[in-house]
């Protein structure tokens, strides 16, 4: 495979010491040029998620998606394989896939009319025995990602070749990544098809906030916070001891609201959490699901989870739900996310409902809360642009919690991987998310302690 | 309309059906009065047109072969409301840190092809089909972001003011160009 030879742009070459500071130059969210190296040393080599194996039940059941700006298409084959497959023909490279969705043995070619087996396997092209008499079939079918791997339900793959398997992308991170999707033995179960939609800002503002951007809460969802339809230890203001903010987890981050002592199981009822037991989780994890009001963070890149208890109303009780989402670029300026609501397999019917319409109003596009997030992130995106912040080598602030600025340590006894923080007044997540970037990007190993 | 997702939620009308020039009157004066009010902000106004039963949906639709459905949702929604929720929504909105309504889209809807039909054995409760177009227009933008949808509603006439039952407006998007659907539609 070739390795197009993008050298790393001068806007970014000497970030290292602008994130020992805490720093971060604009230019991560602007400049076109970071951006084109990003399609290519971030969403080219990086496990990025493509979609949930409930999505696709069936034999032939696909939908599109995207890595990077490539698009894909996401099937189950006749033998029940799942297949990663560009949606390009190999012919000449229409498009055999213009839906978003559907059942199909295969895809035929509406440019020349080459065929597909949903497998990818080329069947046959028309004329062949006057046009394509020596076309080996075997070398022209569609091409697939190399690898794509079923995590918990959870389908990600992986352009590179030579990417490390999953589970060491996933490394330690493991850890609090199993707990959104194991609490049961059915795992969880996408409820209806995404919610996409367009926001003129920078992938990395959705991806980052999810690492544990606690103190926007207060700011940014504050008319959510008057309306009362989260509880305030949920959405309170940062606090020692039930805000966790866990960083440098083999690169990813997670934030978790828990409430010592009790055993709020992120707001899921009765109903529900009688299902939940330890399972594959071992009694540390379980315990920390249990003490959980909320977790929420990245997988790096762009795939970001967020398991809370939220409600529509104040006169309703809340309900747990799990939300997935996608951050996915479309140049500099733009992200197109895909968000998608689950619940444990386990839950009613009549749960799963319940779960959808409080995920549904509260993270969507009509979401209270994230209506108010993609208001705020393309100011950002501006800024990013501006000829001021060039010609003054203006720098984002990213020090919350950073050494001296935190008045506690990290937790010397904590029973999880990654650095913990008993406060969750802190950035560390976000810095975590920009050093993993900046490695990705420069392929260099950074060593940067946050608490030195 | 042969599509489950629609027929289950709403009354199709598709042949001319002639109701009292009144009622079809009435119906179109509310839609109308209704737009006013989004338009205007006015959403205590709006809000007391809605039946305390109101049940209020726009599903998400999804790109498909022509014979394979409409792909419009059962089960995936923009909005899935109902009067409590919706009045939470409305609530939020009178906060000054409502950033994806502060300051406010300047909103214009047109509301056409407005048919009217009853509901089988209910001689107060009227179909009610109409397509919408919402010009959004938000902050410094220069050009708005349009919204374009069929609705379905189901409006209760008879003793006292009409009051929305139900809705189920199907967006034409698959993809949202806005940045979030922070209006009523
Ligand atoms: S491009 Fe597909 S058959 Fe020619
Ligand atoms: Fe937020």
């Amino acid at each position: 495979m070739t390795e197009q030879v993008f050298a790393v742009p001068a806007s970014i070459e000497g970030m290292v010491d602008d994130l020992r500071e805490g720093l971060l130059p604009p230019a991560v969210f602007h400049d076109r040029d970071v951006y084109d190296l990003e399609l290519r040393r971030i969403f080219a080599k990086s496990w990025v998620y493509i979609g949930h194996e409930t999505e696709i039940p069936s034999r032939g059941d696909f939908v599109t998606r995207n890595i990077g700006e490539d698009p894909f298409i996401l099937i189950r084959d006749e033998q029940g394989e799942l297949r990663v497959l560009l949606n390009a023909c190999r012919h000449r490279g229409a498009q055999v896939c213009r839906v978003q969705a559907g059942n199909t043995k295969g895809f035929v070619c509406p440019f020349h009319g080459w065929t597909y087996r949903n497998s990818g396997e080329l069947v046959g092209a028309p004329v062949r025995t006057q046009g394509y008499a020596a076309l080996d079939l075997k070398e022209w079918g569609l091409f697939a990602a190399p690898h794509v791997i079923n995590y918990m339900g959870l389908v990600f793959a992986n352009l590179d070749p030579d990417a490390m398997p999953f589970e060491q992308y996933l490394g330690d991170y493991k850890w609090y990544f199993d707990i959104q999707f194991a609490l049961s033995d059915g795992g969880m179960e996408v409820l209806g098809e995404p919610h996409r939609w367009l926001v003129d800002a920078n992938w990395k503002q959705g991806a980052e906030n999810f690492c544990g951007d606690s103190s926007h809460t207060q700011m940014t969802h504050r008319s959510v916070l008057d309306v009362g339809i989260i509880g305030s230890a949920a959405a309170g203001a940062p606090k020692e001891g039930t805000g966790l903010h866990i960083h440098d987890c083999s690169g990813h981050a997670i934030s978790i609201r828990q409430i010592p002592g009790e055993a709020p199981f992120i707001s899921y009822p009765e109903e529900v959490t009688r299902h939940f037991h330890p399972g594959v989780l071992n009694q540390d994890q379980f315990d920390l699901a249990k003490r959980s009001l909320l977790q929420n963070g990245t997988l790096f890149p762009n795939f970001s989870f967020l398991h809370i208890g939220l409600s529509d109303s104040p006169e309703k009780p809340q309900a747990g739900f799990l939300t997935l989402r996608v951050w996915q670029p479309k140049g500099p300026g733009q992200m197109e996310i895909w968000s998608w609501v689950l619940a444990p397999k386990e839950a009613s019917p009549e749960y799963k409902r319940r779960a959808y319409q409080v995920g549904m109003s509260s993270f969507s596009p009509s979401g209270s809360f994230e209506q108010d997030d993609v208001a705020v992130w393309p100011g950002v995106t501006r800024s990013a642009g501006t000829v001021f912040a060039e010609m003054n080598d203006v720098r984002f602030n990213y020090q919350m919690g950073m050494g001296d600025m935190s008045s506690s340590k990290p937790l010397a006894d904590w029973v999880g991987p990654g650095v913990a923080n008993s406060t969750n007044a802190g950035e560390g997540g976000l810095r975590t998310f920009h050093k993993t970037w900046f490695e990705r990007m420069t392929n260099t190993t950074v060593e940067i302690s946050d608490h030195d | 309309m042969t599509d489950a997702a629609i027929a289950a939620h709403a009354v199709p009308i598709s042949t001319i059906q002639l109701v009292e020039i009144g009622v079809q009157r009435l119906c179109e004066e509310f839609l109308k009065l209704e737009a006013e009010y989004l338009d205007d902000r006015r959403f205590a106004d709006w809000f007391a047109l809605l039946d305390p039963a109101i049940d209020y949906e726009a599903p998400v639709r999804t790109v498909r072969e022509n014979w394979d459905g409409s792909g419009i949702s059962a089960t995936a929604f923009y909005l899935k409301e109902d009067y409590d929720s919706i009045e939470t929504r409305v609530k939020r909105l009178r906060s000054r840190y409502a950033w994806s309504e502060s300051p406010a889209t300047r909103t214009r809807r047109l509301v056409s092809n407005i048919r009217v039909a009853r509901h089988d054995g209910n001689p107060t409760l009227m179909a009610v089909r109409s397509n919408l177009a919402v010009f959004c227009h938000r902050g410094d933008a220069a050009h708005p972001q349009i919204l374009t949808a069929e609705r379905f509603d189901a409006v209760r006439i008879g003793t006292g003011e009409p009051r929305l039952v139900k809705r189920t407006a199907i967006l034409d998007a698959a993809v949202l160009g806005l940045k979030s659907l922070s209006i009523f539609i």
